[in-house]
């Protein structure tokens, strides 16, 4: 059975995918009494949003990105020796470059912007953000 | 006038391209729920700053109100007495979801609710039309 090696490629980046959010895909699945608190807080704060945003749109996009990039990348020699194995490698480091990089560098600056505010932001003043007074 | 000053307090007229990417990151991450482990409340007091320096107003009141026009909906298309009882339902899970969420999530769920319930009132409002013409289509029959 002939499969497109693009094809190839994304299922690559969607297994890779699986594997390293399993743990937070077996969150989602728990029922809210079987979640621990800080479990039932990420769910709270977005984690199936994240998990589906990064399942549909982050890894899949990096992996094209990475097939577009494939002629660079990928040498004759490899190629030679079987196409399916050297796309489905493009698939795994996809998942890691660009995607992981990127969301590695955005939550390292969103977290210092956040801490940055958290500590120079007086009590009042985000009381005052609020309420609209102090 | 507006009042050009970031969270804080420093001027943020032709802000620093630094700062609007480390805004953007901070928007981005939270959108794609890269931030699930950080306190609600922080991110959300963040936005409101950011909010405040870009209108120069607090939240009020009124940006914490649910949505008229799903309440408006719900008024026309459910009878009185379950129109009243599904927005004091909706309102009081709108209230709570504002101090959990935030109001513009609080905003988003009280739609997907009011949209989910607007589908069997819609056709029942509908048998209901349907059933109206059909006596008066057999009165005009009949006279």
């Amino acid at each position: 059975m002939h499969i497109h090696p693009e094809l190839v490629t994304l299922m690559a980046a969607e297994l890779i995918f699986l594997l390293v959010r399993s743990p937070d895909i077996l969150i989602l699945v728990k029922s809210a009494r079987q979640r621990s608190n800080d479990e039932q807080h990420r769910i709270e704060r977005g984690l199936a949003r994240g998990i589906v945003v990064e399942a549909l749109i982050f890894a899949p996009a990096s992996a094209f990105l990475l097939i577009l990039l494939a002629p660079f990348l990928l040498p004759d020699r490899l190629i030679n020796i079987s196409v399916s194995a050297s796309y489905a490698a493009l698939g795994v480091i996809s998942y890691g470059f660009p995607f992981a990089t990127i969301r590695r560098v955005v939550t390292l600056v969103a977290l210092n912007t956040l801490s940055e505010f958290a500590r120079l932001a007086p009590p009042p003043m985000v009381r005052r953000l609020v309420n609209g007074h102090d | 006038m507006t009042d050009h000053r970031d969270e804080m307090g420093r001027e943020t007229r032709g802000r620093t391209l630094g700062a609007s990417l480390r805004h953007s990151a901070v928007k981005l991450a939270e959108w794609a729920g890269w931030l699930d482990f950080v306190d609600g409340n922080i991110v959300r007091h963040y936005f409101d700053a950011l909010r405040l320096a870009d209108t120069g107003r607090p939240l009020r009141l009124a940006d914490t109100a649910p949505p008229k026009f799903a309440e408006f909906l719900l008024t026309a298309l459910a009878t009185a007495r379950a129109a009243e009882a599904m927005i004091g339902d909706l309102n009081e899970r709108f209230a709570d979801e504002c101090q959990k969420f935030g109001p513009r999530r609080a905003v988003r769920l009280y739609w997907a609710r009011t949209l989910r319930s607007l589908w069997p009132l819609l056709m029942r409002a509908i048998a209901r039309a349907l059933r109206r013409n059909a006596v008066i289509a057999a009165v005009r029959r009949l006279f």
